[in-house]
């Protein structure tokens, strides 16, 4: 009998997927979907479009994967499908009419992507709630930044990737990609401001 | 023009400030009440920053992460299903095929199976003559690449990986491997 897929490393999981495991293939969905799941609901703020997003793109990288060079390229190229398929969707919205959701959609859309409500990681009801109330706040100031510092930020402060590895998501210099992730700071801090 | 650009009440430029804020504060932030109460902004947004790490992950993991996964994984299958298959044997009824995806799951199967090997990319190519493939010869070509236990002797090791896949394949499905290149594509510490 062969080893378990979760004995491997991810480099061999994903050569494996290279050749059409599809076993394999199912690995790396469920190691990379919770990942792709909140960074596409942060930039979208939209659940349907985030979860359209995401099945396009592990469609996308069940069809490039025998052409990826090495497998040490998948998680960049993972990331800079979806961030590039995030800002392809904000554009057209922003070339037409935004949809007309009334605000109790709004909010839950927004509470379910930014909280976690009950999940009880916060021992203390008032701290609780009172961080739930500047998540929220936040999830409210990174929507008025543009989405290219937006998407820079998400990578690094959320998604914890490197400045290096970001330059690659977004095929941009390392210098620009700090200077992005210095301006969404600046944005975000002084739009959080009034919650401190 | 640089001095149309927003700055601190010290009058340091604020694009300045937010670009080296992720270094230690120089002497002037060290004393300079406006700079200092920048510096608090962000260590709240930090604060706030880490609170959406930790917390937002339980609940979105949950969402429609079946559906999704279940979804994409059909269109997958339907296309491996219609990958390549090798030919195993010609009858009087016809041709008997085996896919190219079991063979490989196969031959990894076997490989790995040997202490401090790891399989990491193979690709089966039925024998060609003059540019040709063969239809009825059983006789495939495959490239393997393996990483290496750091512990083991690498040339006995490609010998055993060689004897046990040609083994294992030609008892399960009678294709015989003639031609298997190993390559040695990395070490990794056991």
């Amino acid at each position: 009998m062969g080893v378990s897929l979760d004995e491997l490393d991810e480099l061999a999981i994903v050569a494996r997927a290279q050749d059409g495991d599809t076993e394999a293939f199912e690995w790396l969905i469920s190691a990379y979907q919770g990942g792709l799941d909140r960074m596409c609901l942060r930039m979208l703020n939209d659940r349907t479009d985030a979860e359209d997003l995401i099945q396009e793109t592990f469609i996308s990288a069940w069809q490039a994967l025998p052409s990826l060079a090495v497998p040490q390229a998948f998680t960049s190229w993972l990331y800079r499908t979806a961030t590039n398929k995030c800002l392809d969707i904000l554009r057209a919205k922003q070339r037409r009419p935004q949809d007309v959701r009334d605000g109790a959609e709004l909010a839950d859309m927004r509470s379910s992507s930014w909280t976690s409500v009950g999940c009880g990681y916060l021992s203390d009801p008032a701290k609780e709630y009172e961080t739930q109330a500047q998540m929220l706040a936040l999830a409210d100031v990174l929507q008025t930044i543009p989405p290219g510092p937006r998407a820079c930020w998400l990578l690094k402060e959320v998604h914890e990737f490197s400045y290096r590895e970001i330059a690659e998501i977004v095929q941009l210099s390392e210098s620009t990609v700090r200077g992005r992730i210095a301006r969404a700071k600046r944005f975000l801090a002084e739009g959080m401001e009034p919650w401190r | 023009m640089r001095s149309d650009r927003p700055r601190l009440g010290c009058g340091r430029d604020l694009d300045e400030f937010w670009s080296t804020i992720d270094e230690a504060p120089t002497a002037h932030e060290r004393i300079c009440p406006d700079c200092q109460s920048a510096r608090n902004t962000l260590f709240h947004l930090a604060a706030v920053t880490t609170s959406v790490r930790a917390g937002a992950r339980p609940r979105l993991e949950l969402q429609n992460e079946g559906t999704l996964k279940g979804t994409v994984m059909t269109l997958v299958r339907a296309e491996a299903r219609r990958g390549t298959k090798t030919p195993l044997k010609t009858t009087h009824l016809g041709t008997i095929d085996v896919s190219e995806q079991a063979l490989l799951a196969l031959i990894r199967s076997a490989a790995s199976t040997l202490p401090g090997v790891r399989d990491l990319r193979c690709t089966v190519t039925p024998k060609q003559v003059n540019g040709e493939e063969q239809q009825d010869t059983r006789d495939v070509h495959i490239k393997l690449e393996v990483a290496l236990s750091s512990t083991v002797k690498i040339p006995e090791t490609l010998v055993l990986v060689r004897e046990r896949v040609g083994a294992v394949v030609e008892a399960q499905t009678s294709v015989i491997l003639r031609h298997i290149d190993i390559v040695v594509a990395d070490l990794y510490d056991l």
